[in-house]
């Protein structure tokens, strides 16, 4: 999309991919293997995983306690100036399942009424296994953070998104 | 004699202004004051006559804007009062001061109302001036020939008729209110004026009666408030005034304590205000070095974070790297995951990728070039920071003691002279209080004065009556008697004066008014033969008060001896100028001849001991009594202001 000559590593597709694969391996399912994410939810976990000021804000507002930031996260620019652009994004969203799909990393099973629901393929989990890295680390201790809300439904939870992004 | 005799003797009119007092004082005998039109001297007599308790005061605007009030300092059958009365409403009561203008403010005044509509704190003002010049007050008959008519009460104003001529009075037909109800008062105000009513005499004996009893009234409250300021130990005015010019004393000394404790004050503090401009350059010092500190934390807040940003950048093309090399690029076919149909990837491909690692390896460096960058930005920061702190720290440290000394200046310039100031301060307050307390105690003392006055006034009242009573009971004047007597007195002025023709002078038994040639006053066409004859005939009302026991009090006023004899104004068409002129009335001899006969009639007054007082107003005097008597011009107005005369009464309005 953009070809200025600068880089924005935020953007990047196979840095968002990575962080689609971190969420779904852990998010994706519950322990009797019920499946969890459709896309509205998988965009939103995005978002939060990505924003992790909302995240926290959102964690508290709801009753849950907040992950520890990473210094960098917590006292940047980007940390007091929210990007609003990517949460009504879905065209990103969807390249970026496309582009993994077509790698066999992730599978879809329809089910009515919430739509596709996503999983890890076996190479899927490999892969996000040999994820490694400061960063990495930081994404699954969020992500892991995050799966105190797997009983929020995606509607009270859009709200709560909504609410935390009014008052930053 | 004096005392039998009501006397009233103006002796200061005073017009109190707002920018100084305008005082015209008066002489015995006759007083003149003459000068142009429209510089106050009608004005004088109109205020006299308002001072006397006249309904009204009609005034022009220099005196509304210059004047407060009018008082005026007259001697009533020998006792002096001031009266003071309010020239903007009417209605306020007079204050009548026993005492001279030096002396009024010692004393608290009576006051009277000017009216009989509605009774003042003391009284009628009538009654006053009545009581005060022994003048039996009565009611007469409004109808005289009927001995069942109506009474009505016969009041100074009544009496006043007969001592003041007004402009429009002068030569007019109509003098004494001839032919009308006034008349009919008048005419019976003259019989009382010369004791010549059927009831003077039993009158006199009520009038005597009442005087006894208000006599021992006056001593009974003397005696209470004596005895009260005894039982209270009230100190005796001696004392009083000791304690006063001692307070008077102390007041100066205190005054003066209290001038040279605030001028050493003043003049230790110059140090003060040099210390307190230090102090101000300080605090502006201050506030500068503060809101550096404030700017540099601003800076340092948004370089760090800027540097987090970049650090996380870092780590997320690292991050790339990494994950790259697990999920690689994109099949540009695949099946569809649910329905294993082929999907183009170019169908939904719109991505940002970062492609080429050198690409990214240099992206990492210059971000970290940039985070070295900002890590020196952020050092100079802190040591600007840390300068502006330290200098603070002096700064708020030297403000401390600026300060610290300027308190000390303070107090080391000023906390001596506090104490003694305080004291000085609550000695003078403390002797203006007393000084209050005295003068409120010696208007009290002057008050029981006042009261032993009024009894000793009452015993001459009594004293006077009946002398009065002897009088009218030995003398019974007859009518007859009287008008012969002011016929003859009549006689030798027209001839004094001049005119021409004289005979059949008399004073009609009917009108009670001049007649000459056997015509009427009222039918005399010449208005300057009816001047000469009204002036006359006051004058001669004037002479026989002074051989007789009357109760005219030997005042008159005359406003324009001039009118109608060639002098004065075209207001007046009551005369037929064909007339004036047969009789010769603007002939300058005999206008000087009735200055002449009043200065005469003021000289005779003085050989009866019975002194009087004529004030007359004029456009003009003739010179040769100008001459002959300058002590008796009273006052002389000139609208130019030449030779030195005054402007007019408002010497000072052409200023303002």
């Amino acid at each position: 999309m953009s070809s200025a000559p600068y880089f924005v590593p935020d953007n990047d597709s196979t840095l968002n991919s990575a962080l689609v694969l971190i969420i779904v391996s852990q998010l994706g399912k519950t322990a009797r293997a019920r499946l969890l994410l459709n896309n509205e939810r998988l965009h939103l976990m995005l978002y939060l995983l990505k924003n992790p000021i909302v995240m926290n804000r959102v964690l508290q507002d709801l009753g849950y306690s907040a992950a520890g930031l990473d210094e960098h996260d917590e006292y940047s620019v980007s940390g007091i100036s929210v990007n609003l652009d990517p949460l009504y994004d879905n065209d990103q969203l969807k390249s970026l399942l496309m582009r993994l799909a077509s790698m066999n990393l992730i599978g879809a099973k329809y089910r009515k009424v919430e739509g596709f629901m996503y999983l890890l393929t076996g190479e899927g989990s490999s892969a996000e296994a040999a994820l490694t890295g400061d960063y990495f680390d930081t994404a699954r201790r969020y992500v892991g953070a995050l799966a105190s809300l797997s009983s929020v439904s995606t509607a009270n939870l859009n709200a709560a998104v909504e609410q935390a992004i009014e008052r930053i | 004699m004096i005392a039998t005799k009501p006397k009233i003797f103006i002796e200061r009119l005073v017009f109190a202004g707002r920018r100084k007092n305008y005082i015209v004082p008066f002489a015995q005998g006759l007083n003149i004051i003459y000068g142009d039109s429209a510089t106050g001297k009608s004005s004088i007599l109109e205020c006299i006559n308002y001072l006397l308790g006249s309904s009204k005061f009609i005034y022009d605007q220099e005196i509304e804007s210059s004047v407060l009030y009018v008082m005026m300092q007259v001697w009533l059958s020998g006792s002096a009062y001031v009266i003071k009365r309010d020239i903007f409403d009417a209605n306020n009561q007079i204050e009548v001061y026993s005492a001279t203008l030096e002396t009024m403010s010692d004393i608290y005044p009576q006051k009277y109302s000017p009216n009989f509509n509605k009774e003042g704190q003391d009284g009628y003002f009538s009654d006053f001036l009545m009581s005060a010049l022994s003048m039996p007050s009565i009611k007469i008959r409004q109808a005289p020939t009927k001995d069942e008519s109506p009474l009505t009460r016969l009041s100074f104003r009544d009496v006043f008729k007969f001592c003041y001529l007004k402009q429009d009075d002068v030569g007019s037909k109509n003098l004494l209110g001839e032919g009308s109800y006034q008349g009919v008062k008048n005419k019976e105000t003259f019989k009382y004026l010369f004791n010549l009513l059927d009831s003077n005499i039993s009158d006199l004996q009520v009038e005597l009666s009442a005087a006894l009893s208000e006599q021992k009234k006056a001593e009974a409250t003397y005696r209470a408030v004596s005895e009260f300021l005894r039982t209270v130990e009230f100190k005796t005015e001696f004392d009083l005034d000791d304690a006063l010019r001692d307070v008077d004393e102390r007041s100066g000394v205190a005054s003066l304590e209290l001038k040279r404790i605030n001028s050493a004050i003043v003049s230790n503090s110059e140090s003060y205000s040099a210390l307190k401009d230090i102090l101000n350059s300080m605090t502006l010092k201050i506030a500068e070095a503060e809101s550096t500190v404030q700017e540099c934390d601003q800076s340092i807040e948004r370089f760090v974070r800027l540097k987090n940003d970049y650090h996380g950048d870092i780590k997320k093309i690292k991050s790339i790297k990494v994950a790259k090399q697990v999920i690689g690029s994109p099949q540009l076919m695949f099946s569809c995951p649910l329905c294993d149909s082929a999907v183009r990837m170019d169908d939904v491909q719109h991505e940002h990728e970062i492609d080429r690692s050198d690409q990214m390896s240099q992206e990492v460096n210059s971000l970290l070039r940039r985070i070295k960058d900002l890590e020196r930005l952020v050092e100079r920061e802190r040591g600007k920071r840390g300068r502006a702190l330290d200098d603070l720290k002096v700064l708020v440290s030297d403000r401390d003691n600026a300060r610290r000394m300027l308190d000390e200046e303070m107090t080391s310039a000023i906390t001596p002279y506090l104490a003694e100031r305080d004291a000085w301060s609550y000695e003078s307050a403390k002797i203006q209080e007393e000084r209050k307390g005295l003068e409120r105690s010696i208007k009290v003392r002057n008050q029981q004065k006042q009261i032993f006055k009024d009894l000793q006034k009452a015993a001459d009242r009594i004293l006077a009556l009946e002398e009065k009573l002897a009088a009218v009971r030995r003398d019974a004047p007859s009518v007859s008697d009287l008008l012969n007597e002011m016929g003859d007195a009549l006689f030798k002025f027209l001839r004094f004066v001049q005119i021409s023709e004289l005979r059949d002078v008399r004073i009609d038994e009917r009108s009670l008014l001049p007649v000459l040639r056997n015509r009427d006053y009222r039918d005399t066409t010449s208005g300057g033969l009816r001047t000469i004859l009204s002036i006359g005939h006051f004058l001669g009302i004037l002479s026989a008060s002074m051989r007789r026991h009357t109760n005219f009090p030997g005042l008159l006023m005359i406003d324009t001896v001039g009118k109608y004899l060639g002098k004065t104004n075209e207001l007046y068409k009551e005369t037929d100028l064909a007339e004036d002129k047969k009789e010769g009335v603007s002939d300058p001899r005999k206008y000087a001849n009735i200055f002449r006969a009043m200065m005469e009639l003021g000289r005779q007054a003085e050989e009866f001991d019975s002194p009087i007082q004529i004030i007359v107003v004029d456009n003009d005097v003739p010179p040769e009594v100008r001459q002959s008597y300058p002590s008796s011009i009273a006052a002389y107005f000139n609208n130019e202001g030449a030779d030195g005369a005054s402007r007019g009464l408002i010497d000072d309005a052409h200023l303002h």
